[in-house]
């Protein structure tokens, strides 16, 4: 007879609503009857009765268990059925023995839904290749004691379960979070195709073939090809069908059947491994080619070795979070000590940055402030990143953020799902624009395949569909662009960074805060000691030049030439003196000056400042000109001057024969490196055609008091005019930059906020 | 008929200065009576102890920079006097300092001026100040 279901049109997407308890069959190597305790009366009975028991369905049905029944059977489910309560939903032992024609049968009890179900399962005579189900158990359970982790207990565990229960392959069929699953152990015959690491759809094992592994540990398919034994009466229309969730015999889904004969599995034998109240696994048997049914002592034997092994994984897996607690302790304590020993938190940062990856199990690891700054392992590229950096800003995300579908968050970022699928990022500081972000590979390139991928996935009656390689491509669909999902360890990890992060941030930001109080401090009395300095150094030199002079009107008749010029030389060392001193006392006024912000036409300052040059520029024959229309900024006025007056000033007198000098403006895009690029500062330079200066110098002309000619050779120089520039445009949130030749000019630069 | 020669206050520490504004006076040909003071605290004393009508100054002539009492403080001290504050005061300073010259203008005094280097243009400086404050302008009544 053939299973009734086969022919009819089997969709996958039912699976999961597939009443798969009440199939109204069992398997043909047993007999199942439902009884009617009150009555102890035969309602329902499996058609294979007749060839196992004798008699008839008819002959069965309605009539008293009792008359049916050897004396021995009888009594001892008489026995059985006095405490209906400890068999509801417990299948028992209640009898082994010959039921006649030199038949030996194992017979089951259990109650469910107010029934008595007896099953009665035949064990074949003259079968003793069995091996004493006691000692091989005890052996299996003390091999599984030497486990330390969870793959050795689990390739241990098949490797028993193969010994002890003769299947060609027993895998770990373990299951993730979001229920889909994947083989995590497998012992097989060496010349079959291996499954570990083939991950699974949820819809592979659905909710209710879930639901009863945890009701009923054991399921044994015998033979995948059996012929249904229907039940009998059929049930009428209207009428509950039987449950049977415990039973042994139940007759198997026919997508399952599809399925196991795809693989060419001929029997198999499946068992729950339960964690917490939930299937954390299965230990999954397949057989080949042939039949196997396990007596109900060795099923029994399998189930205590599941039992055993469901200890063994429980205590495993807490010692396996526990290590790996541990692990990222360990992992934190290395991170605060690299940041402890840093003074900022970025070269903090860098000395651990592989354990920063490491932490949270990720692929890839950034460190962003304002742009990448530190990136290890494997990251998009910096724009994608900033893209991503943009998106979590705008979200507004002030604590942990994590997908293991990044796609789904960030538009475009399935470009890079290779290396990026999942992301895990905290905000580290949103004032500094600081974030560590943590990349994963999505899955399909971080899972192994112990199979070869490229050869040809094995043909069932209905083509590819229902294969473990058609499962495995479908699940791989499933988490396409996914990552591996972020644990619940790791998000602990990155939460434990983040705390100490904003410890050493805080601490940055105390310690600069006391550096910029002692640096302003310090400035402050620099300025003051400067401004004390030349105000007393000015009067002693005032007093000696007057004496100078005096000297000169009223001993002039007694003086020598020699003399004179020595009076010369004491006047022209005063005023040399005095200049410094002028110099030294402008540069300290501009650091305590308050900056008055005013609108100020450029335009009209270099006219006025060309205007005050004019008698220089008369006496040099110099040629100043505009080269670009200037704007008007709001700006310190007086500085700008004070800049724009030493700059063409000493543009002027740097030069050989008559000085050419232009002044202008330079657009964001013509810039020289060195200078903003952006259009939110202005950029004005003042370019001679003169000497030029020394690229060995170039770096110390902005130095205060630093000059690069002697008196006479380019007039007189205090050395303080390019440092008081420098000092202006700082004020003003700008840069100073030069750039020259020697013999063609030079071209000094300075940026300036317009506003 | 030659005038009675005018009275100049001048507070000035520096025995160098003063010995510079002397001889630059007596350069000009300047007909002064000139009072001096080396302290703010000596110059108050001198002002305090005035009685009605005579050796009332026309000018005080004020250098910032004192030991003691500083000028800044005595200008105040002069521009809060009901009795004095209509005495012309004109600053005569080494200091050039902006925030100098923005404190003393709003406290009131009559001009900021500062020293120079070279001894010309300092007698050139004071010709002008004396100059002016002797012969061009109309003063108050003497304080009594």
């Amino acid at each position: 007879m053939q299973i009734p279901h086969h022919d009819a049109h089997v969709d996958l997407t039912t699976c999961d609503r597939e009443p798969i308890h009440v199939p109204e069959h069992i398997q043909s190597h047993g007999v199942l009857l439902a009884v009617d305790p009150a009555s102890m009366t035969v309602e329902r009975i499996s058609a294979s009765v007749t060839a196992l028991l004798g008699g008839s369905p008819g002959d069965w049905l309605g009539a008293p268990v009792a008359d049916r029944l050897p004396a021995s059977v009888w009594s001892a489910v008489e026995a059985a059925a006095r405490d209906l309560e400890a068999l509801s939903a417990t299948p028992r032992h209640v009898y082994f023995g010959d039921l006649g024609q030199g038949r030996s049968f194992d017979v089951i009890a259990h109650v469910h839904e107010g029934r008595l179900l007896l099953e009665f399962d035949e064990r074949p005579t003259g079968d003793d290749t069995w091996a004493d189900p006691l000692r091989v158990t005890n052996d299996a359970i003390r091999v599984l004691g030497r486990a330390e982790d969870l793959p050795t207990l689990c390739d241990l565990l098949t490797q028993q379960v193969q010994k002890v229960l003769g299947y060609h392959r027993v895998m770990i069929y373990r299951f993730a979070h979001d229920w889909h699953g994947w083989v995590f152990a497998e012992a097989r015959r060496p010349d079959l195709e291996p499954f570990l690491d083939l991950h699974y759809p949820a819809s592979d094992i659905p909710v209710p073939a879930r639901r009863l592994f945890l009701l009923n540990r054991v399921r044994m398919i015998p033979d995948v090809q059996y012929d249904a034994a229907v039940m009998q009466p059929p049930r009428p229309t209207g009428t509950v069908p039987l449950d049977m969730s415990y039973s042994f015999l139940r007759g198997v889904s026919p997508i399952h059947v599809e399925y196991l004969e795809n693989m060419g599995v001929r029997a198999t034998l499946t068992m729950g491994l339960q964690h917490r109240g939930q299937l954390w696994g299965m230990i999954a048997c397949h057989h080949y080619d042939e039949t196997r049914r396990l007596p109900y002592f060795m099923r029994t034997a399998a189930e205590l070795i599941t039992v055993a092994a469901e200890m063994r994984v429980a205590e495993l897996l807490s010692r396996e979070q526990a290590t790996s607690r541990e692990r990222t302790a360990k992992d934190l304590h290395v991170i605060s000590q690299a940041l402890a020993g840093h003074e900022s938190m970025r070269d903090g940062m860098e000395a651990c940055l592989d354990t920063l990856q490491e932490l949270v199990g990720a692929g890839g690891f950034v460190v962003w402030l304002g742009e990448v700054a530190l990136r290890a392992g494997e990251v998009p590229s910096d724009e994608t990143v900033g893209e991503v950096v943009a998106v979590l800003r705008s979200r507004g995300c002030r604590d942990l953020f994590h997908t293991d579908h990044l796609a789904a968050h960030v538009p475009g970022a399935e470009r890079w799902s290779a290396m990026a699928a999942g992301l895990l990022a905290i905000p580290v500081s949103h004032a500094d624009d600081a974030w560590l972000l943590w990349f994963r590979p999505e899955r399909r390139h971080s899972v192994s395949w112990a199979g070869e991928p490229s050869k040809p996935a094995r043909l069932g009656p209905n083509g590819i569909r229902l294969t473990p390689r058609a499962s495995f491509e479908q699940w791989i669909e499933e988490v396409r662009e996914r990552s591996e999902p972020w644990s619940t360890v790791h998000l602990e990890a990155s939460e434990g960074l983040r705390t100490a992060l904003s410890d050493v941030l805080y601490r940055e930001r105390e310690r600069l805060t006391a550096l910029n109080e002692q640096l302003a401090q310090r400035n402050e009395e620099l300025d003051g000691f400067s401004a004390m300095a030349s105000h007393d150094l000015r009067e002693p030199l005032r007093a000696i030049a007057n004496y100078a002079r005096f000297l000169r009107e009223d001993a002039g008749e007694a003086l020598s030439e020699a003399d004179l010029t020595n009076l010369d030389a004491i006047d022209r060392l005063v005023r040399r003196m005095y200049a410094l001193i002028e110099g030294l006392l402008m540069f300290s006024r501009l650091g305590r000056t308050p900056l008055e912000l005013e609108p100020v036409d450029l335009g009209d300052l270099v006219a006025d400042v060309l205007s005050d040059l004019d008698t220089t520029i008369q006496e040099e024959g110099a040629v100043v000109e505009v080269t670009t229309p200037l704007p008007t900024v709001t700006s310190w006025r007086l500085g700008l001057e004070e800049i724009l007056a030493n700059l063409i000033g000493n543009a002027i007198k740097y030069s050989n024969g008559a000085p050419r000098v232009e002044v202008g403006m330079v657009p964001p895009g013509q810039r020289p490196e060195g200078m903003p690029a952006s259009d939110d500062m202005l950029v004005l330079f003042v370019r001679d055609h003169g000497i030029g200066i020394d690229p060995r110098h170039l770096h110390t002309v902005f130095r205060i008091f630093h000059r690069l000619w002697p008196d006479g050779r380019y007039g007189k120089s205090t050395g303080i005019g390019l440092s008081i520039v420098r000092k202006i445009v700082e004020r003003l949130g700008g840069q100073v930059h030069v750039e020259s030749a020697v013999g063609e000019g030079s071209t000094f630069y300075f940026s300036l906020a317009p506003r | 008929m030659p005038t009675p020669p005018h009275t100049i206050l001048i507070v000035e520490d520096s025995d160098d200065d003063f010995l510079f504004f002397q001889r630059a006076c007596r350069q000009l040909g300047m007909n002064l009576e000139v009072v001096r003071s080396r302290t703010a605290d000596e110059a108050r004393a001198y002002l305090d102890g005035l009685g009605a009508g005579a050796g009332w100054p026309v000018l005080i002539l004020l250098d910032l920079n004192l030991p003691g009492t500083d000028g800044r403080t005595f200008l105040t001290e002069i521009k809060d006097s009901e009795r004095l504050k209509s005495l012309p005061v004109v600053v005569y300073s080494t200091s050039s300092a902006p925030s100098d010259v923005q404190f003393c203008y709003a406290n009131h005094v009559n001009a900021f001026h500062q020293k120079h280097l070279d001894f010309d243009m300092m007698k050139a400086e004071l010709a002008d100040i004396l100059g002016y404050w002797t012969t061009r302008v109309r003063l108050p009544r003497s304080t009594s």
